[in-house]
């Protein structure tokens, strides 16, 4: 069969196809509905027999393409944040950098697998509720503003705890004033996760800048993006050092597709209802949720793991 | 020279060559040059494991044994567990003397499904070499053991095959021994031996080797060399080829699209 890719770092031949229909996909719907697709990557390849930490770290690095291509275009239209960009790089610096230790020692201890699956569980499960429950209160409002997010500018208790907080910093970009261990403790946060899962990140840190940090949505989406090209490289470095799993003959088939897929994406998107494409989309993660949820809940197979992964 | 000396010398050397000859013939007789084909593997970019030919000449009448293995190794595996409904990692067993890779192809069936004749090749006789230690006691060993064969089989490393070798007649006496096994892409790079042991009324006539190499190629080579040796520099080429092939898609897509501010 010479249509199959065989992965060095895996030691394991996949289907070239399937790499490239399964990051197509991903990027497909990543592009129709604007939420990153690293989520749902790893545990794809996770099915296709890909061993969770390859298939984490090979995700940061393709991420890096994707975040880059997209992060490319919202500088030429002015909407990157580049100093709160940094500040959030500043946490995720640290935070990527114990996730990808905490990888080192479930590995050490033989639960690297379950603790992936187990925390994609639970994100997915979260996320897909999420999304589900979004999509579906928007199509029963049907006149609200579709696609807007409603920035209540309220100022709540923990609006005004944060502004108790030191060194304030003014944000041009963003017209905010903060202090900057706010970006930053988000920043190490959203950089731990995604060190564990192989995602960017962004689920963390889109809902956070428009909550938390109360930035205006035209910087939101290419600063998340900004951040998430300096997270995932420093991820890809990291896991490249210290645990070998990034296999760049994979990763190389995954962005080609999943960046070609999200311009298609892009473009569909803007003809289709989004809240419809939204529901499609949490119905995929909840069915990958609930994949993973019966491997782990039913009788194995095979009652004997290698240690540490294949 | 006097001829009585040339005679004294025929008289030695007739029968020291009549004995030679004597000894050769059952020596010939019981040797069988095994062919693998092909015997180098290459793991290249689209490899997906491999189909490997064997032959080999052998006595008349006689079965054979196939066992491709590779080397004993240290392994360390986990039993799965059920804890608060769901099942993890649990623990540690230390296998000892399991070769990485097991397959064992037959001409007779019974020689690997017989429990009689089956103790001396197949997965009998790998219970034998094979030992655990760790969060095991005694009276669990068969249940790992069988436990462990189910493991090694989803991956394709281990393998029976009983009857799948073809015996045919050849000239003299004789036989041609043929068959073939798929070596799965799983089977890491290294060395490995095809072990070819020919039977007669059940007992072992003579047990010969050949090498069977595999090695890495190519782009995965260079993936795999760097990776390990160089682990700094692949992350950061890993890196800069992401984001030039973004910037690149960035690029391509920001022409043929124009952006609203």
């Amino acid at each position: 069969m010479i249509w199959s890719l065989y992965s060095p770092i895996a030691g394991y031949s996949v289907n070239i196809f399937l790499l490239l229909g399964l990051g197509g996909s991903v990027g497909f719907f990543s592009g129709l509905s604007g939420v990153g697709g690293g989520f749902l990557l790893t545990p794809l390849l996770i099915m296709a027999g890909i061993p969770p930490t390859v298939a984490a770290a090979t995700d940061s690095n393709q991420i890096v393409a994707s975040a880059t291509s997209g992060a490319y275009a919202h500088y030429r239209m002015g909407s990157v944040d580049f100093k709160m960009g940094l500040l959030i790089f500043a946490g995720g610096f640290v935070g990527s950098t114990v996730g990808v230790e905490i990888i080192k020692f479930m590995r050490e201890v033989g639960e690297v697998d379950f603790f992936i699956e187990v925390t994609y569980v639970v994100l997915l499960g979260i996320l897909g509720f999420l999304m589900m429950a979004d999509s579906i209160n928007c199509l029963l409002k049907k006149k609200g503003v579709s696609g807007s997010i409603d920035k209540s500018k309220k100022r709540f208790f923990h609006d005004r705890l944060f502004q108790a907080l030191p060194w304030e910093m003014r944000f041009n970009k963003s017209d905010v004033t903060l202090s900057p261990i706010l970006p930053v403790f988000a920043g190490g946060f959203a950089g731990m996760v995604a060190a564990i899962l192989g995602v960017g990140g962004g689920f963390i840190m889109l809902p956070t800048m428009c909550y938390v940090l109360r930035m205006p949505m035209h910087v939101v989406v290419g600063t998340n993006l900004f951040q998430e090209v300096l997270v995932c490289a420093n991820i890809t470095a990291m896991q490249a050092i210290t645990n070998h799993t990034v296999d760049l003959a994979l990763a190389l088939i995954l962005l080609s597709g999943s960046t070609v897929g999200a311009q298609f994406g892009a473009r569909l998107g803007h003809k289709l209802n989004a809240d419809y494409l939204k529901l499609v989309l949490a119905s995929v993660v909840l069915l990958v949720m609930v994949k993973i949820l019966v491997e782990l809940t039913f009788s194995p197979d095979l009652m004997l793991g290698i240690k540490g992964g294949r | 020279m006097k001829p009585e000396k040339h005679i004294s010398k025929l008289v030695l050397c007739v029968p020291a060559a009549l004995f030679f000859l004597l000894i050769s013939i059952p020596l010939y007789a019981a040797s069988s040059k095994l062919i693998l084909n092909p015997d180098l593997v290459r793991v290249g970019a689209l490899y997906n494991g491999t189909r490997i030919n064997l032959s080999a000449e052998i006595p008349r009448e006689c079965d054979v044994i196939v066992e491709i293995m590779g080397r004993d190794i240290k392994e360390a595996v986990v039993q799965k567990v059920r804890r608060l409904g769901l099942w993890m990692n649990g623990g540690e067993i230390v296998v000892r003397g399991a070769p990485t890779l097991y397959l064992a192809l037959s001409s007779e069936p019974a020689l690997l499904t017989s429990p009689s004749i089956g103790a001396l090749w197949g997965y009998e006789a790998l219970k034998k070499r094979v030992s655990f230690s760790g969060h095991i006691k005694e009276v669990e060993n068969d249940r790992i053991f069988k436990e462990f064969l189910q493991l090694k089989e989803s991956l394709q490393l281990y393998g029976i095959f009983p009857g799948v070798l073809k015996v045919s007649s050849s000239s003299g006496n004789r036989s041609t021994v043929k068959g073939s096994f798929t070596l799965s892409s799983n089977a890491t790079p290294g060395s490995y031996q095809v072990f070819l042991s020919v039977i007669q009324n059940g007992e072992l006539l003579f047990r010969e080797s050949a090498p069977l190499k595999v090695i890495m190629v190519g782009f995965p080579e260079l993936v795999y060399r760097m990776a390990k040796s160089h682990a700094v520099a692949y992350g950061f080429l890993c890196i800069m080829i992401a984001a030039l092939a973004g910037l690149v898609v960035g690029l391509v897509f920001a022409k043929s699209k124009p952006h609203k501010e």
